[in-house]
């Protein structure tokens, strides 16, 4: 009969299990300096605009030619 | 001779507070009204000096005047400012959805002013001329068809031998007899006309559209439509050149560049069509306009040269979704090409308006699941805007002649006829008793489909599409289709408010509580469980949720331009309708998959959402950063820059800490160009005090954007 999982102990995984992890994700995250800080806040400061709407007036009537 | 022109209320319906303060309604109620401004124009023409009188004006500023009551009808209020002109003729214009009222303000004024004489035109009067004339003694002339010929015959003759049988086109009494003279011929050369007398009302003041007329006359025969009575199917276009002038005009007096080009089939002829676009590019103007099309009439190549010459709007009739239907009404249209043809213009870039129609005596139930699908194809594409609306029997057209004994008469109708909640008493005496005079307020009968259940359908969809267009679209490819679906709403629904029909259930529509118990119904329901329709509930949710927690105080100070530098004491906070909101999956990309008919691909994580208003009733939904999205929800309007920067320091991890000021100041900078705030300036705040001496100044940005 196979143990109950939460019961095993952890095990450490095998080298070569760790090896074949993605690198990115051991790597250190370097902090953004002002020489690359002004392109991330040109690329923050991007509203992009969706195809969703929000209909705040309570009467939808109907009109030949409705706006946007 | 003095005349008073008049025009036909459009929105005098609109009687709940809440209705006449809808942009919708200040919309249509500033629409110009291009037959009576021709006929002004006419006038003045051959030395007359016409007063015009708008009756939606009219009527908005009684809708305001605290002076309003039940005692103080507004047809009495209008007919005594009529009456104030001390015209000799009253000209009225009309319509079917107002024409009762306007027998009743005439009626008032010939009681103010008898001895002045009440002259009706237009669409509706002309049809009913006989009747009207037989049923309304206070009416003493009615004046069919195109008037810009015959209107100054009519002047002439009263001003002189009043021999009324010489005037083309005018209907009158011999006794107590009423009369029909010969129809007046149609005006060929339109481009003979002078421009519409816009200048003698307000309605382009500050306006942002004009509708200039582009022709008249359309050749079809459809079987429920009035126009061709009124025009007689005598397709006429005016000239490119002619079209231009009144263009240019327009724009250096009023500055208006976009145009409602008005007539009811503007694509009959290709060739002419092409050389209006060619002329409009070749003219080397920024002009932008709208018009009327068939999906027949019209091709990829076709459209693709209208968006080059600056159509940016297409109103199609396509009516119905089946063969059979389209077949019934002559219509004649293929609906797999409608589709095609909205799903070209959505590509090009150009608004489509897409009508249909339901309540047809032969409709079936798989009639109108093909007009559901047309109407769920139009929701699909974000510039088309679906309308679907009730059948009204209008008054001479073919279909009111074969059902006209079958009239039935209901709370609600058409929404041709009336889109208010309510009806007025005095209407509905008149209705009743004439209902020759006003057909359009009545229903067909229609055997196949159980009437109520159309009239909620009406409802539902147009409340649907316009709230919930993405969820009508996902639960549509979803499940059955979505007239079944609304078949098992509505079963909820009656269980929920069962008492609920007429001018109650339209309200109910138009309240937040038939968001809410939709959006429940949906989330219970099994269609909910779809990844796409559970997304987009989410995104209802968050939406909800992020605008009842969203508190902020307006700071007292002075209001910061963008552009100024700015100091750590200033206050920023979100504009009005500005919520910040946040969702697990990326929600457009559920929205891209809809328009394609195909399985949404997921791309989960953390999205933020920012509502943007782009009009008095709409706002947009942009996607921003997590930066973004975090120093906004800072901006309460009760904390300075320099209490925010602290608070949005966490959500910087990777930014080195003395730079977070920097960045917190460029993101106001950026929050503040694009409206989503504004931010203020208390005295306290000491102008040393500014972004300069900080970071950004160290790294030559200056404070200034």
């Amino acid at each position: 009969m196979a143990k109950h999982p939460t019961k095993r102990s952890p095990k450490k995984k095998p080298r070569q299990a760790r090896e074949q992890e993605p690198r990115a994700l051991r790597i250190k995250i370097t902090k953004r300096t002002i020489e690359d800080v002004d392109l991330a806040i040109k690329e923050k400061l991007e509203a992009e605009p969706t195809d969703l709407f929000r209909n705040s007036d309570i009467l939808i009537i109907v009109l030949e030619h409705e706006e946007d | 001779m003095d005349i008073c022109l008049v025009t036909a209320p459009t929105v005098a319906e609109f009687a709940d507070p809440e209705e006449t303060r809808s942009e919708s309604v200040r919309q249509a109620a500033c629409e110009p009204q291009l037959g009576i401004l021709s006929l002004a124009a006419i006038l003045e023409a051959r030395g007359d000096s016409p007063r015009i009188v708008n009756l939606n004006r009219s009527y908005l500023d009684y809708s305001e005047a605290a002076a309003t009551s039940e005692d103080q009808p507004f047809a009495e209020v209008a007919a005594r400012s009529i009456a104030a002109s001390d015209a000799d003729l009253y000209g009225f214009s009309s319509i079917c959805s107002s024409y009762p009222l306007t027998i009743r303000i005439t009626r008032v004024l010939k009681a103010l002013r008898p001895k002045s004489t009440i002259l009706l035109g237009g669409p509706q009067a002309s049809v009913v001329d006989l009747q009207t004339l037989a049923a309304f003694p206070f009416v003493d002339l009615v004046l069919r068809g195109e008037a810009e010929q015959t209107l100054p015959l009519v002047l002439d003759q009263l001003a002189g031998e009043r021999q009324l049988h010489r005037v083309p086109g005018l209907s009158y009494r011999v006794g107590v007899k009423p009369q029909r003279n010969a129809n007046a011929p149609v005006i060929q050369d339109l481009d003979a006309l002078p421009s519409p007398a816009y200048h003698l009302t307000r309605d382009l003041q500050g306006a942002e559209r004009a509708a200039l007329e582009l022709g008249r006359g359309c050749p079809f025969a459809c079987t429920f439509c009035s126009t061709n009575d009124f025009f007689r199917r005598n397709f006429r276009l005016r000239s490119p050149g002619r079209v231009l002038r009144d263009m240019r005009m327009i724009a250096a007096t009023y500055s208006i560049r976009d145009f409602a080009l008005v007539h009811d089939m503007f694509t009959v002829d290709r060739r002419r069509v092409a050389s209006f676009c060619e002329a409009m590019i070749a003219s080397g103007e920024d002009f932008t306009w709208s018009c009327s099309a068939r999906t027949d009439r019209i091709d990829e190549e076709l459209l693709e040269l209208m968006a080059r010459g600056g159509c940016r709007g297409i109103f199609f009739g396509v009516e119905a979704g089946s063969e059979r239907m389209q077949k019934i009404i002559d219509k004649h249209l293929d609906p797999k090409r409608a589709e095609e043809i909205i799903d070209a213009s959505e590509r090009l870039g150009i608004r489509s308006t897409v009508s249909l129609i339901t309540g047809f005596p032969d409709e079936t139930w798989e009639d109108l699941r093909e007009t559901m699908r047309i109407f769920v194809h139009s929701a699909r594409c974000p510039k088309s805007h679906p309308q679907l609306n009730l059948m009204a029997p209008l008054a001479k057209t073919p279909i009111y002649s074969k059902h006209k004994n079958e009239l039935v008469l209901e709370e609600l109708c058409s929404s041709m006829s009336q889109q208010a909640r309510r009806r007025n008493d005095e209407d509905l005496q008149l209705i009743r008793r004439y209902a020759e005079i006003f057909p359009n307020f009545y229903t067909l009968p229609t055997p196949h489909l159980a009437r109520s259940r159309l009239l909620e359908l009406r409802e539902f969809a147009l409340a649907g599409a316009v709230r919930f267009r993405w969820i009508i679209s996902a639960i549509d490819q979803n499940t059955a289709g979505i007239l079944d679906f609304f078949g098992e709403w509505r079963e909820h629904r009656l269980r929920l408010r069962p008492g609920l029909k007429g001018s109650d259930l339209r309200h109910y529509y138009r309240t937040d509580d038939f968001g809410k118990e939709f959006l429940g119904f949906v989330r219970a329901h099994r269609a909910g469980r779809a990844a796409a329709v559970e997304a987009l509930l989410d995104y209802e949710d968050a939406l909800r949720r992020s605008a009842l927690g969203d508190t902020r105080t307006r700071p007292t100070g002075k209001l910061v331009p963008p552009g100024t530098a700015l100091c750590r004491g200033d206050i920023p906070v979100r504009k009005g309708r500005v919520i910040v909101f946040e969702l697990a999956c990326d929600i457009q990309r559920i929205v891209d998959a809809l328009k394609l008919g195909s399985t949404p691909v997921w791309v989960r994580g953390r999205h933020f959402y920012v509502t943007r208003e782009m009009s008095r009733s709409i706002d947009r939904v942009d996607r921003v950063s997590h930066w973004m999205a975090c120093l906004l929800r800072l901006c309460d309007g009760l904390q300075s820059i320099e209490e925010i920067v602290p608070q949005l320091s966490p959500n910087l991890p990777d930014v080195e800490d003395h730079l977070h000021e920097y960045v917190c100041m460029r993101l106001l900078e950026g929050a503040q160009a694009e409206k989503f705030i504004a931010i203020y300036r208390t005295a306290r705040a000491p102008e040393d005090n500014r972004d300069s001496a900080g970071p950004a100044s160290k790294f030559g940005h200056g404070g200034a954007a």
